[in-house]
């Protein structure tokens, strides 16, 4: 029956040529409208006047270290660290609220390892081990673009977070997204760390996590001990009960190629 | 910015540093592709205009996260396409685009390619509205691809997806709008038998 039906070039040529001549609306004036916004939100104070400049990676120690010292000196305004898709946010005297991060509340669509393979834009990684019992994506807000949620049963190696059976959760998502925030009580509850010779954030005490993604924004009250970095354009989150020697331990183990996991956990 | 025209590099380097006019520069070079893939997705004039000039507002206090040897194309329209999602999600409305043929080819238009010469005009409206009736991911990819003719790079960036599965959706979609292709059309539609 092939003789008898277009192949897909012609059919892509004929799709093409429709294109071609689409009577599409009349394109609006964007750019005056866009113009006139930026200067009318930059005269009202609604935005910052320029776009934020990622001086973080370039000049972080000293930033951290005045940071530190501005919360050691018990200045009360907010203080913002970005670390790839991820910002942590220092809002003295939040009280994380909402339900943790797990079953019945994942995030996303439940699908497959090779589904979300198939749905993300970058290579999935994952640590040494078996491979996870659950995987959720997620579509990140404002920029799109799919991000996953892997998750591993608790077990000997990985002590359940507190309320789920989850012993692991690793988030993976584009470093362009901006879709998760964390919002800490104290600077003190954060460290900055180093993964695979990769700049990292650990937080051992509770926080809120917001995650933005394409069905709005989602709040989590997280217990569990949170490790995030970022890798060669993606964001990694890594939720465990586990120290931060053992969870940095455990993260330099993420396969650097994408190659399957070991058998053994 | 007088002299030659600055490249998008440059002109995003210009808006990184707060100069609006060059921003509105790069929003000159791209509102018609930007408005034509929100018109896809949200479907009607005045949402698509709505979502590409929210996403060209959210693209410029974004702009630290690009990446400036990456093309601006593929990372703007990702954004509007997001948008334009968005807002049609939220309005939970299900309206039917009607895509058109305009009356007549412009005097620059391209000639058709040999193979599409073959498709009369009346079956390019078959066609179109056979895309209609395909699920959201198969409108898009092939939307991107071959309706506003992204390279199937950008539309990989656009879509949010790697490069190898644009190929693989691309060739579901065709299956499906095949399959979808009324009997009797003249373009081989229907399923085999």
């Amino acid at each position: 029956m092939t003789d008898r039906r277009l192949t897909d070039a012609a059919l892509a040529a004929g799709i093409a040529d429709a294109g071609r001549a689409l009577a599409y609306p009349a394109t609006p004036p964007l750019a005056a409208a866009v113009e006139a916004r930026l200067n009318a939100e930059r005269a009202a104070g609604t935005r910052p006047s320029f776009p934020r400049v990622a001086i973080w990676s370039r000049r972080r120690v000293l930033v951290l270290a005045a940071v530190g010292l501005l919360a050691l000196l018990g200045l009360g305004f907010g203080v913002r660290l970005v670390i790839g898709a991820a910002e942590v946010r220092v809002v003295p005297g939040v009280t994380p609220s909402g339900p943790p991060l797990g079953p019945p509340n994942p995030l996303g669509d439940p699908t497959t390892l090779e589904a979300a393979e198939a749905a993300v834009a970058f290579d999935l990684r994952l640590p040494l081990g078996r491979a996870p019992d659950d995987v959720y994506v997620f579509t990140n807000g404002p920029q799109g673009g799919a991000g996953a949620l892997l998750a591993w049963n608790a077990d000997r190696r990985a002590p359940a977070l507190p309320d789920t059976p989850w012993g692991l959760v690793l988030l993976q998502m584009p470093d362009d997204a901006e879709s998760v925030l964390k919002d800490i009580d104290r600077f003190e509850d954060l460290r900055e760390v180093e993964v695979g010779g990769e700049r990292g954030f650990w937080i051992d005490a509770p926080h809120q996590l917001t995650v933005i993604s394409e069905d709005g924004a989602r709040s989590f009250a997280v217990r569990g001990n949170v490790l995030i970095w970022s890798e060669h354009g993606v964001t990694f989150r890594l939720e465990t009960s586990l120290d931060a020697r053992a969870a940095i331990a455990l993260a330099e183990t993420i396969d650097r190629a994408g190659t399957p996991p070991g058998d053994a956990v | 910015m007088e002299g030659r025209p600055l490249d998008d590099a440059g002109l995003i380097e210009l808006a990184q540093h707060g100069d609006v006019r060059a921003y509105g520069e790069l929003v000159e070079r791209y509102r018609e592709v930007a408005f034509r893939t929100a018109y896809l997705i949200a479907r009607n004039a005045a949402d698509a205009e709505d979502a590409a000039q929210d996403a060209f507002v959210k693209a410029y206090y974004a702009l630290d996260r690009f990446r400036s040897p990456e093309p601006f194309r593929p990372w703007i329209l990702r954004i509007v396409s997001n948008e334009a999602r968005n807002r049609r999600r939220s309005a939970g409305r299900r309206e039917r685009l009607a895509l058109r043929l305009s009356e007549r080819r412009g005097p620059g238009d391209a000639a058709p390619s040999p193979d599409a010469a073959a498709i009369a005009d009346e079956s390019r409206a078959t066609l179109l509205a056979a895309i209609e009736t395909l699920p959201e991911r198969d409108r898009l990819v092939i939307g991107y691809r071959y309706l506003l003719d992204l390279s199937e790079a950008e539309t990989a960036v656009a879509l949010g997806v790697r490069p190898g599965t644009v190929k693989s959706r691309l060739s579901r979609a065709l299956e499906r709008l095949r399959a979808a292709l009324p009997a009797g059309s003249g373009l081989g539609g229907g399923t085999d038998d």
